[in-house]
């Protein structure tokens, strides 16, 4: 757990583009909610390794949905289940299920229509959300969180110097 | 937007695209077997997938499909699956191809773990071996005969129960003519008719007579009506003696009829009819039932799964109508070879097979079969079979062997087929449950044994089961393949049914005249009483006859 914090940390300290952090955010969420036989995933990693995106942030953000996926499975499901019997979109599924590429993503799968719903209507709002608190941290609320005790006692461990020192 | 793009990334991104072919193998094994699973609502497994990109080709090995009704038991297992196509359609989760190969196809294999699906709980059934051959043995009459005193009693006799209804009519019939004889010679009225005669006869003058004119009318008119009585009397009388008679006679020879009667309740006729019947019919039998065992099979494959549990990580897939619907599985053409032994059938077989799929209805296609049947103990063995499930379920087999070399074969009825070499020629054919078919057998250099002691009895049938050495027989499928009928006819019928007929006659013969005898002893009493029944009716006879006379003698002298 501190681990994970002393990374944090240190990734909105550091001088990074805070779009690199944001996608890195939206992209651990899409891989996270994504389940597993969707040619979705395969995607998605690509994408990541070809985009700016921060992989430490990436891989913590990915860990922390996959939980949240397993908690929140039924509702995804609930969601891409009402997505895919509605009416209005059938012909638009019906004209999907026709191309190899589309059946190979899984899209017909209530978990993977309810994960990629999900990750759709969240990625512009992560995304700006995630550079704004990045920024906001960084003008702001930088000098005052690194005044808190817990901060200062994580910065001023051994295990934070050694962590400074490997560049991790 | 060039701010955005990690070229290092490239890198990363081209090693990750090569990684992925080396998962597609386990991922394809994935696609396939969630794809069989869904379709075929059971667990449906493989060992391995691998692909073949010169070809391209899929070798999928180990393909096992679990059985339904019984989840440790597969119902089928194929050890070996080679498919021309491409890795990627694969993926789609339909395997559909020009050509395939199915090497290792097995029925009834055991599985190392349940092959139950979700929390459907199955209980395994019972293996239900076909066990009609032991309800339907031979029965030959004569060699196990009821005991006499178990097969003749006195409440059941047919004999005692006609003596019982002579009885009754006679008692009944007695009263009423006594009645009617006792008024007839009413010594009364007799004397009253001679005094009325006495003093017409006696009348004097012609005044006098001439009163006795209406008197003697009067008196001609009474003794008339008296003598229509006493004819009225006697032909009943005729009527009930003539019915008494029969009733006796019929009664003397009641304990022969009896003996016929009981005879033939416990099979003494016809016994020997239809020998092949029962010697090869609950084999043939429990051969459709395997049949029926076999195209249950195929009926649930088109059957959609009942009802599907979500999994958590896995959701459901739903279906929308596509322009081109296809199914799980087409091989086209396929070369397939495999053992029927996991069915009781015992031939592994090698042929070629078209349109094999799980769902007719979408290749507009039946399966077709053609195999060669293997088995050292048979010359040549073919079969080509249809399986048609587009609308109603319709399956044609048609195969002929030659030169099947059988050997300590047990037939039902304590009979063994020691040796013997069979060709036969089949055609069966079901449409839904309905049966229907022939079956054609030429068996030569025939040794057939009874394995009981039912023939020690009788050396002559033995040594006519001995000298048969061919047997032709044809068996007639009818009725369903839950209840088939099979009407076999054979030279066997002929041939066992004259010797053992001749040589059960003579036994037959002392058994109907033991019991006719013992009908006749049991009955003695009552027989004896029959005839003096006879006896003391006609003893009525001269009373009916002497009021007759009486009334005649009156009757002239007016």
């Amino acid at each position: 757990m501190l681990t994970i914090f002393a990374k944090l940390l240190k990734l909105l300290n550091s001088d990074q583009n805070p779009s690199h952090l944001a996608l890195a955010v939206c992209f651990g969420l899409a891989v996270g909610l994504m389940p597993s036989f969707s040619l979705f995933l395969l995607i998605l990693f690509i994408l990541v390794c070809l985009i700016k995106a921060n992989l430490t942030l990436f891989f913590l953000v990915w860990g922390l949905f996959e939980g949240i996926a397993y908690v929140f499975d039924p509702a995804l499901h609930q969601l891409g289940y009402g997505l895919l019997t509605n009416v209005s979109f059938n012909e638009l599924w019906g004209g999907m299920i026709q191309s190899s590429f589309w059946k190979l993503t899984a899209f017909n799968n209530s978990l993977v229509m309810g994960a990629s719903a999900v990750i759709l209507a969240l990625w512009v709002p992560v995304y700006v959300l995630t550079i704004y608190l990045v920024k906001s941290y960084r003008g702001s609320m930088q000098a005052m969180v690194e005044k808190f005790k817990i901060v200062q006692m994580l910065k001023g461990s051994k295990f934070y110097k050694l962590y400074e020192e490997l560049g991790a | 937007m060039k701010g955005m793009i990690r070229w290092s990334g490239l890198g990363i991104a081209a090693v990750l695209i090569v990684l992925a072919f080396f998962v597609l193998e386990p991922l394809l094994k994935f696609v396939i077997e969630q794809a069989g699973t869904r379709a075929l609502s059971t667990k449906v497994t493989l060992d391995e997938v691998a692909i073949d990109w010169s070809e391209p080709s899929l070798a999928l090995t180990g393909l096992e499909v679990a059985d339904k009704k019984q989840p440790l038991k597969n119902q089928v297992e194929v050890d070996e699956i080679s498919i021309n196509i491409d890795a990627f359609e694969a993926l789609s989760g339909h395997l559909i191809s020009d050509q395939a190969t199915l090497k290792g196809i097995q029925f009834n294999t055991a599985r190392s773990e349940s092959g139950e699906l979700g929390d459907i709980v199955t209980l395994s059934n019972v293996d239900e071996k076909v066990s009609s051959s032991a309800s339907e043995a031979l029965s030959l009459p004569g060699l196990d005969l009821p005991d006499i005193d178990e097969l003749v009693t006195k409440e059941n006799s047919l004999t005692y129960q006609r003596y019982q209804a002579l009885r009754q009519y006679v008692d009944a019939n007695k009263d009423a003519f006594k009645k009617r004889i006792d008024a007839l010679k009413d010594e009364k009225k007799i004397d009253d008719y001679k005094a009325r005669f006495d003093e017409i006869k006696n009348a004097k003058g012609f005044m006098g007579k001439l009163k006795m004119v209406s008197k003697a009318k009067k008196l001609k008119k009474d003794i008339d009506r008296d003598l229509k009585d006493a004819k009225s009397l006697r032909k009943d009388f005729d009527a009930t003696v003539a019915e008494i008679r029969r009733r006796v006679d019929e009664l003397q020879d009641s304990p022969k009829q009896e003996a016929d009667h009981l005879l033939h309740k416990i099979g003494v006729e016809g016994g020997t009819e239809q020998v092949a019947q029962v010697l090869f019919g609950p084999e043939l039998k429990g051969y459709l039932k395997q049949l029926k065992e076999l195209t249950s099979g195929s009926e649930s494959a088109e059957n959609k799964p009942e009802e599907v549990v979500v999994e958590r990580g896995k959701g459901l897939f739903v279906s929308f109508e596509q322009e081109k619907p296809l199914p799980l599985v087409w091989f086209k053409q396929s070369l397939i070879s495999g053992d029927f032994s996991g069915l009781g059938i015992p031939f592994a077989f090698n042929g070629t097979a078209s349109d094999i799929t799980d769902q007719q209805t979408l290749t507009g296609e039946p399966t077709t079969v053609d195999l060669e049947l293997l088995n050292e103990k048979v010359k040549s063995a073919n079969v080509g079979a249809t399986f048609d499930i587009r609308h109603q379920q319709v399956i044609t087999i048609n195969g002929t062997m030659k030169g099947y070399q059988v050997e300590k074969l047990p037939l039902s009825g304590d009979f063994e087929l020691s040796d013997g070499l069979a060709d036969l020629v089949a055609n069966i054919k079901t449409e839904g449950d309905a049966l229907s078919g022939d079956v054609k057998m030429d068996m030569n250099t025939v040794s057939l044994t009874s394995t009981g002691d039912m023939f020690e009895k009788y050396p002559s049938a033995k040594e006519a089961l001995a000298s048969i050495e061919r047997i032709d027989a044809n068996a007639v499928l009818g009725g369903s393949l839950d209840n088939p009928a099979v009407d076999i006819t054979s030279n066997l019928d002929d041939v066992l049914s004259t010797v053992l007929n001749k040589a059960l006659e003579g036994q037959l013969e002392v058994y109907k005249a033991q019991v006719t005898e013992k009908l006749e002893t049991m009955l003695q009493a009552e027989m004896s009483d029959a005839d003096a029944i006879k006896t003391d009716y006609l003893g009525m006879s001269g009373d009916i006859d002497g009021a007759k006379d009486v009334l005649g003698g009156l009757l002239g002298g007016l």
